[in-house]
């Protein structure tokens, strides 16, 4: 008798326990209580593999040593970082701050999930938003607000191995170059090596990376206007779309997709094995052991462009103190400034190999160089199923030769434009 | 309460009690999401904001919806060609591993292995294997003169590459089977030798009537497993939509796309799907599944 009651009341208070563990989730997320002079804390969710969680780590101890009102708690996502953070939100137990790349703000905004920092940011005399380059202070805006602060934004540049131009005797690229030189070059480079009867040695690799945008930009078009208009079957765009087609079918100067997709597009440039690369500013490509790298913007058309990969510091909708959030997101932002390059702000430009003393003069030089004219996305509330779309009937089939780039271009832009009329 | 209730009941608490935490994670987080994901089917929700009520429109999209046609296209003629491969191939080996041999047991744990590996790793290997220039098939088909195809580039040869592919799991199916192989009376094998009856014969006659509930059981859990393959394909991937799988699809429109009614309505249909077949393979079950003492 006695040991029944006793299991009874075990049982009930293990469900007890259980109940108040799972619903006291709700209200841990965010900044509890600024009462007191208590630290708020602010949950910062960041992605990143294991040494640059670290080196973030860091930074974040360093932010929270001179910070008095708040306490940033860093939460590493390593793997499918929106799957947890769209989780996280959905669950409300969102981050108070957290990176988010370029392509989703729209959607994140539209749906109400971000904070609009724009008063904050107006009224702040310690931000200078005039220091932010256009590009990525654009990238997280939607509709007029502003909602988040820009950490990084890496333009696109042209890497070369110098060993394989002195081998050939070729003049090593600079920003002279357009496409024709350079589709000239890429062929020249294009080898077998060890005449064993196949290649083993490519002028330039491509994939679907590099963004075809560069060279439908390059050529006067786009993919949209800045007011989202489809515009990828102008006959600019077009050209552009057949100079990359041209590069992928009719020089023979990439390797094969299949070859590509399993040795790995940047793997067979370490490897020495390609001669040009078209990277982010950030990549390591130029340090790699016994291979001499420099670079310079990418070719030019009838216009300069490049692409710009960027993202921001954004804050929930639903943080409980959004003041000290702000402030918090200012200050770590502007640690990140200065610990991961390309900073957005054009008073750090100049101070590249302080931030990264391992970047060589030239990539330096090609990243400021391009950082006025390189280009995010326009961002849609429904990115997403655009880039699927776009990779579906345009890219997919480009980079395989299913079709001519104008009967693509057309194609593909049919299906924008009623893909954005249905979802307007 | 009557007494006797709560006499069944007093007997029976500690049991319940021993259960509970299975039966609370039963209840809420498997029952719970099910009985959920019918409301979340029937409404518009992108996971951020209030979910909107819009009834079926999501299921009458789907029906309009050309990738979702595509998507059970694919996924159905993969199962088509794989799910017969995989019990022909799990039952082949299982019949091959019943033999009397020395160092079977190594044999066995050697056929099994496969399927203990993640899928992920596993995948990551078939990448190389199917690799066009350095990859494992096309060399050996190059020594022997043939050029191998561009199997995971060519949208003709994505869907016999996962078929390919998935033949590596049949060690589950292989193990079920070994095990009613050994269970089968010897004494009929005898009797059928002293008849005179060939290897066939006693296949046909003896093997396959007495394993037939296994194979009903191996079909069923292989359609749904077919029906459901995600890993190799967010993995793998393939030439453009040649290996666009339900599930592949499904997990797009949920956390890509934020779709999540859209994506519960597909969870729905495929869930619907999988039932009837079941179903039908269960009504038919009697016309060819032997059951032993059971007269027709």
């Amino acid at each position: 008798m006695k040991t029944n009651q006793k299991i009874v009341s075990l049982f009930f208070a293990l469900l007890l326990l259980f109940v108040t563990a799972c619903s006291s989730n709700n209200s841990s997320g965010s900044g509890d209580a600024a009462s007191e002079g208590e630290k708020v804390t602010i949950k910062f969710a960041a992605w990143g593999g294991p040494e640059e969680t670290q080196e973030l780590q860091d930074l974040v101890d360093q932010v929270n040593e001179t910070a008095s009102n708040y306490k940033i708690e860093l939460i590493p996502i390593p793997n499918d970082y929106y799957t947890k953070l769209q989780t996280m939100i959905s669950g409300n137990t969102a981050p108070d701050i957290f990176y988010l790349s370029q392509e989703w703000v729209p959607s994140y905004a539209s749906k109400n999930v971000l904070l609009d920092i724009t008063e904050y940011a107006n009224n702040d005399a310690g931000l200078d938003l005039g220091d932010y380059y256009d590009e990525p202070l654009r990238t997280s805006t939607y509709g007029d607000s502003l909602y988040g602060l820009p950490w990084i934004s890496q333009p696109v540049v042209m890497y070369y191995n110098t060993a394989m131009f002195d081998e050939a005797g070729i003049p090593y690229p600079d920003n002279t170059w357009d496409w024709d030189k350079f589709r000239e070059i890429a062929k020249e480079l294009t080898k077998d090596t060890n005449d064993d009867g196949r290649l083993d040695q490519w002028g330039f690799t491509a994939n679907g990376w590099p963004p075809a945008d560069i060279w439908v930009k390059s050529m006067g078009g786009g993919f949209f206007t800045e007011d989202g208009e489809v515009v990828l079957d102008s006959p600019e765009s077009i050209k552009g779309l057949e100079i990359l087609h041209a590069i992928l079918h009719e020089d023979g100067s990439v390797p094969q997709a299949s070859t590509i997709e399993q040795q790995g597009l940047a793997e067979m440039f370490k490897a020495g094995r390609v001669g040009m690369f078209f990277g982010g500013a950030s990549d390591d490509l130029d340090r790699i052991e016994n291979l001499k790298v420099e670079a310079t913007v990418v070719p030019q058309g009838t216009e300069r462009a490049t692409f710009n990969w960027i993202a921001s510091v954004v804050a929930s909708a639903k943080t409980k103190n959004p003041d000290i959030t702000y402030e918090a997101l200012r200050d770590m932002t502007e640690a990140i400034h200065n610990w991961k390059i390309v900073p957005p702000v054009k008073s750090l430009t100049d101070k590249i190999q302080e931030i990264e003393p391992r970047k060589p003069d030239s990539t330096v030089e090609a990243i400021k160089e391009s950082m006025p004219y390189a280009k995010g996305v326009t961002g849609h509330e429904k990115q997403q199923e655009l880039d699927s779309l776009i990779w579906d009937n345009l890219t997919g089939p480009l980079i395989q030769g299913n079709g001519t780039p104008e009967e693509l271009a057309k194609k593909t832009a049919e299906k924008l434009r009623e893909f954005i009329a249905n979802n307007e | 309460m009557s007494s006797k209730f709560k006499k069944i009941l007093k007997e029976n608490l500690v049991g319940y009690l021993f259960i509970s935490p299975w039966i609370l994670g039963m209840i809420l987080f498997t029952v719970g999401p099910i009985f959920a994901s019918v409301y979340i089917s029937m409404t518009n929700w992108d996971t951020f904001t209030t979910p909107e009520f819009i009834g079926f429109e999501n299921y009458q999209n789907l029906m309009n919806d050309p990738k979702f046609w595509k998507a059970l296209q694919v996924t159905f003629t993969f199962a088509l060609f794989s799910v017969p491969l995989n019990l022909a191939g799990g039952l082949f080996t299982a019949m091959l591993l019943n033999q009397k041999v020395k160092g079977m047991k190594v044999f066995r744990t050697i056929f099994y292995l496969p399927s203990v590996v993640s899928g992920v790793a596993t995948a990551l290997l078939w990448r190389w294997i199917f690799n066009t220039d350095v990859g494992l098939i096309n060399t050996v088909l190059s020594k022997i003169g043939i050029t191998g195809p561009n199997w995971l580039g060519d949208p003709d040869f994505v869907l016999p590459s996962y078929i390919i592919m998935s033949l590596w799991g049949f060690g589950n199916a292989m193990l079920v089977f070994l095990a009613a192989l050994q269970d089968a009376p010897v004494a009929l094998y005898e009797s059928a030798d002293i008849d005179g009856a060939t290897h066939i014969h006693k296949f046909w006659y003896i093997t396959l009537p007495l394993i037939s509930p296994i194979l009903l059981f191996n079909l069923i859990m292989g359609i749904i497993g077919g029906l459901k393959i995600f890993t190799e394909a967010y993995i793998v991937g393939g030439a453009g939509d040649s290996a666009l799988f339900f599930m592949l699809y499904l997990w797009q429109n949920a956390f890509q796309y934020m779709k999540m009614g859209y994506a519960s309505a597909m969870a729905w249909v495929l869930f619907a799907i999988i039932l009837l077949i079941t179903l039908i393979i269960l009504k038919s079950s009697p016309l060819w599944v032997y059951y032993e003492g059971k007269k027709k």
